[in-house]
């Protein structure tokens, strides 16, 4: 998901058309577990998220359709899931509807937050209340930059947050579960972040509701998420996800494509391999079956974008030499300056396993390589040709 | 110091080898990592396999380094054509960083030296000699990071053989080094590699009455532990606290210069047992077996050139990379198997963690460094080398993850180029944060040239440690070692995010409670007499994510060490001490329990 689609948008606040959330606030975690029970809602959404990381999905919502429920591990409460349709049913994302407790000092206070989810599972944005804001552990308000943070930290599925134990971050008089102390200074025993760090890079003042929000949003929710998309996935939905701008998207569709399922999307998949992270080009190298690559439009168009992909995707490109159309060795030679001395020194091998490869338009790109100043390995190719 | 100074005597075979069979007589090839006085120079021993021969490196952090000297023996006086075996190790369209010059008699041969990518003889100039003794001298340029493998002057201007195989001949002909080593000791049991690992292992069997050699390529102990990669030891005791304590050190912020206090430690220690015999500065080059035994072990000394054959009933193979293994022909894994081979999958992080199609996309190495700040404004070279690497990134210190790997790249093999690539991002980065003014007292303090290497080869033996046995919550009869890290396995950032530089990585936890591995995890599978510890025990590449901090290698040290005090009693080999001796082996171990008096 793209990060920059993020933006905050105008609170315009409406009250979901559902039954209110209690205002009381809640004191003890049983007794708002006892009202979290009872709470089900089924219209649809219409409080206007606050922050929402994905195109107009949101605007599109017409249904929403209870799915399950979830726990969060640190509060033992359960929460709903719905899944979010649009208007001929298509699924467009999970959202849940959270009130849970913060604690601190065995003083607990409530937090009213909708959150949502892409249908890969990830976290697409939230939303507030207009009278039952966020606050911080001091009752302020979160500023606009204090939302902005959350929405940024929730975003990031490998958080510090993930590993730490609350009473890690928090809780001065707990043992903590591991606490690395070295000259009197506690570090990370991780990053070697010291903790001051660790909470700076988290909302002074609202360390606990950040905790209990991403763990929140990066619980258990995903794998019912993740169970729940599967007995929904459809060819309509590998088209949506493998059409979508989403990278998230894209990689689940070519984890659930075999062999064959590649062919027909050819183009689109190596429009993928274009534009999508380092990680989801690797991907496709590894997975797509190798004689597409003998196809000549895909190879033009894989080995045409060599360089411009990351190092990785490149060595790649190189090592599937062998199954590529033959216009791909010329296309690679063409592109020799981009390589690295271990995928020149492969494709200089590759050639001389058989010396019909070395054609003559070849041997001119790889002349020309050799004599540029700006080419660190070139001395290779002149070994190579003499 | 023994010197390998050879001056060719004109041996017939020589001069067949040689163009000019009469100017044969008057050349010289001088060792750099020979030079009686090395100067500012360091000796790299990291990448012999590769480009042949320990070298001589300029490692001033950006400022040119003291002068490396030697005499060279002329056999008659004349003019001679001077060479030196070196790289540009930055090649590109700037100024190569790591240039220097040679001085005869004081004064500097005309070509700069350092200019050419790859390993190969670049030519330094003419000069006259009278003499029968001449002053030889390195003389850094820049600072950063020259390297010299060696010298040669001959009276004929035809240029040495370059690289592969012809060099090595050449060299050995230069050298008349004999087949074989010429001094063989032996010992119970040969540890080759004094990491975490290779300490623990000695001292273990010497406790037991083993005399034990322990063969390490650096001039202190402790491997990725040592005061010269300084990464602090992680993990839990086991069994073997009383040992490990010995070696370990305080969870010292990495690349802290508190790590020399308990390198201070290490080595009091290690030296306290008669009954271990130290090779500081020998590396291992070569092992042979024999209808899978190893016969000997080979090692040469980093600086003199000296040779010993290593002879014993049994070997630890605790070198990291399982170079003894891998020349004695043991079965050995490299790469991230398939997530499918073992079923180690976490969902969470798929590819990340465990890729669908196997790959040569392991963990990578780090270099650690430090800055200190100044009383006054210090000023830092422009590295425009550096660059390409470094690009836009700002810092003043490093930690764990300023760690590289790349699919194209072998961790053992590439390594000269992974540790150069360190350098780059290490220096640009700190180029590009001086240019802040709030850094104008930053200087830096210490950068290693040594590679802390978390993955190479994993030998194999009759167990694979994988992560299904941490998911499994498996326990085994021979459990020897014990942990409860996390298994902790590192991808590098621009993976997931192109625009992050590409020398910095993520560590992915799996918490775990406690997990065992077993000794059958510890002896090769098709090498009788062979036991490993470190790095390079049996386990798959996710396998090794948790076990691979020092203490834990440690554990393993200890473990084998013990085997091998029984593999003497009974003399026998070490599966035999899993199938016939298991009870007493565990007794042994379990003796060892220390608890705080």
């Amino acid at each position: 998901m793209d990060e920059s689609v993020g933006k905050m948008r105008d609170v315009r606040r409406e009250k979901s058309g559902g039954e209110p959330v209690g205002r009381a606030f809640l004191w003890s975690l049983a007794a708002m577990l006892f009202v979290l029970m009872g709470f089900v809602r089924d219209s649809p959404i219409r409080n206007v998220p606050l922050f929402f990381a994905m195109e107009d999905e949101w605007e599109r919502v017409d249904n929403k359709t209870f799915i399950g429920t979830y726990q969060n591990l640190d509060t033992l409460l359960e929460h709903e899931l719905y899944l979010l349709s649009g208007k001929t049913g298509e699924p467009l994302l999970f959202y849940s509807d959270i009130v849970t407790p913060v604690c601190i000092d065995g003083l607990c206070k409530p937090v009213y937050i909708e959150l949502y989810w892409n249908l890969a599972g990830n976290y697409a944005g939230y939303g507030v209340y207009e009278e039952l804001p966020l606050t911080k552990f001091d009752h302020d308000e979160f500023v606009a930059a204090d939302h902005q943070k959350m929405h940024q930290l929730l975003l990031d599925n490998g958080s510090v947050l993930s590993r730490k134990k609350l009473e890690d971050l928090f809780d001065k008089n707990a043992e903590p579960a591991k606490k690395v102390e070295y000259k009197g200074e506690e570090v990370d025993a991780v990053s070697g972040a010291t903790l001051k760090e660790i909470k700076e890079s988290i909302i002074e003042g609202a360390l606990y509701s950040c905790y209990t929000l991403w763990h929140l949003v990066h619980g258990e929710v995903t794998n019912k998420i993740e169970e729940h998309l599967q007995t929904i996935y459809s060819p309509e939905l590998e088209r949506t996800f493998l059409y979508s701008n989403y990278e998230d998207y894209h990689f689940y569709a070519l984890k659930k494509m075999e062999g064959a399922a590649f062919e027909p999307h050819l183009s689109r998949i190596t429009e993928i391999f274009r534009t999508d992270k380092p990680l989801i080009r690797s991907y496709i190298l590894k997975k797509m079956p190798k004689d597409l690559l003998s196809d000549e439009a895909a190879g033009r168009a894989l080995y045409g974008a060599f360089s411009t992909v990351d190092v990785n995707s490149k060595t790649l490109l190189v090592d599937n030499l062998e199954h590529a159309h033959a216009s791909a060795v010329t296309l690679l030679s063409g592109q020799a300056e981009e390589m690295s001395r271990n995928q020149l020194k492969s494709f200089l091998s590759f050639l001389a396993d058989d010396e019909s490869r070395l054609t003559p338009a070849i041997r001119e790109n790889l002349q020309r390589a050799a004599a540029s100043e700006e080419f660190a390995y070139g001395y290779l190719i002149g070994q190579f040709l003499e | 110091m023994k010197k390998i100074i050879k001056t060719i005597l004109g041996t017939l075979a020589l001069s067949a080898i040689l163009a000019n069979g009469a100017a044969a007589q008057t050349d010289v090839l001088i060792e750099a990592e020979s030079f009686p006085d090395k100067g500012g120079w360091v000796v790299d021993p990291q990448f012999v396999e590769q480009m042949g021969s320990p070298y001589l490196m300029a490692h001033g952090m950006g400022t040119p380094v003291r002068n490396a000297a030697t005499e060279v023996k002329l056999e008659k006086p004349g003019t001679y054509h001077v060479w030196a075996r070196t790289k540009n190790w930055a090649p590109g369209k700037w100024d190569p960083p790591g240039q220097f010059q040679i001085l005869i008699k004081g004064k500097a041969l005309p070509n700069k030296l350092g200019l050419k990518p790859g390993w190969g003889w670049e030519y330094a100039g003419e000069v006259s000699v009278s003499e029968k003794t001449v002053a030889l001298e390195l003389a850094d340029l820049t600072g950063f990071n020259g390297r010299c493998d060696a010298v040669f002057l001959s009276q004929s201007n035809e240029n040495p053989p370059a690289f592969g195989e012809k060099l090595a001949e050449w060299r050995k002909e230069m050298l008349q080094e004999p087949p074989a080593p010429e001094v063989t000791k032996e010992f119970d049991l040969i540890v080759t590699g004094g990491g975490l690992a290779g300490c623990a292992a000695a001292i273990a069997a010497a406790e037991q009455g083993l005399e034990v050699a322990l063969i390490h390529d650096r001039p202190v102990l402790g491997g990725n532990a040592s005061s010269e990669i300084r990464v602090h030891t992680l993990g839990i005791y086991g069994k073997f606290e009383r040992i490990l304590r010995k070696i370990d050190t305080e969870h010292y912020p990495n690349g802290s210069p508190d790590a020399i206090l308990d390198q201070k430690k290490r080595d009091e220690n290690m030296k306290s047992y008669e009954n271990i015999h130290l090779f500081l500065n020998w590396r291992a080059y070569d092992a042979v077996s024999k209808d899978g035994v190893i016969q000997y072990v080979d090692a040469r000394q980093t600086s003199t050139g000296e040779r010993i054959r290593f002879r014993a009933p049994w070997f630890v193979d605790s070198t990291g990379d399982g170079w003894i293994g891998y020349w004695a022909g043991a079965e050995y894994s490299y790469g991230r198997e398939s997530v499918y081979k073992y079923g180690e999958a976490w969902e969470e992080w798929g590819e990340l963690w465990s890729p669908e199609e196997p790959d040569n996309a392991v963990m990578g190495s780090s270099i650690l460094w430090r800055t200190k700040v100044m009383e006054t404004s210090k000023s830092f070279p422009k590295v425009p080398w550096a660059m390409e690497v470094a690009q836009e990134h700002e810092a003043t210190a490093g930690e764990w993850y300023w760690e590289f790997s790349r699919n194209d790249l072998h961790q053992i093999e590439d390594g000269e180029e992974i540790r150069d690539h360190m350098l780059k991002a290490i220096f640009g980065s700190f180029a590009n944060a001086k240019r802040k003014p709030e850094n104008d007292k930053y200087q830096l303090e210490w950068v290693s040239y040594l590679l802390g290497k978390r993955e190479s080869r994993r030998l194999v033996g009759d167990h694979i440690f994988t992560f299904r046995d941490v998911l499994d919550d498996a326990q085994f009869s021979d459990s020897v070692v014990v942990e409860k890290r996390e298994i902790d396995v590192h991808f590098q950032l621009n993976l997931q995010d192109e625009s992050k530089p590409d020398f910095l990585s993520k560590a992915l936890f799996y918490k775990t409670g406690y997990y065992y591995i077993p000794y059958r995890s510890l002896y090769s599978r098709n090498i009788d007499n062979l036991f490993m510890a470190g790095r390079n025990f049996s386990c798959s590449h996710v396998g090794l994510g948790g076990p691979r901090v020092m203490r834990t290698t440690g554990q393993m040290g200890a473990a084998v060490g013990f085997a091998a005090s029984l593999c003497k009693k009974y003399n026998v080999n070490p599966r035999a001490i899993y199938t016939n001796y298991l009870e007493e082996y565990m007794n042994l171990i379990e003796s060892q329990q220390w608890t705080n008096p």
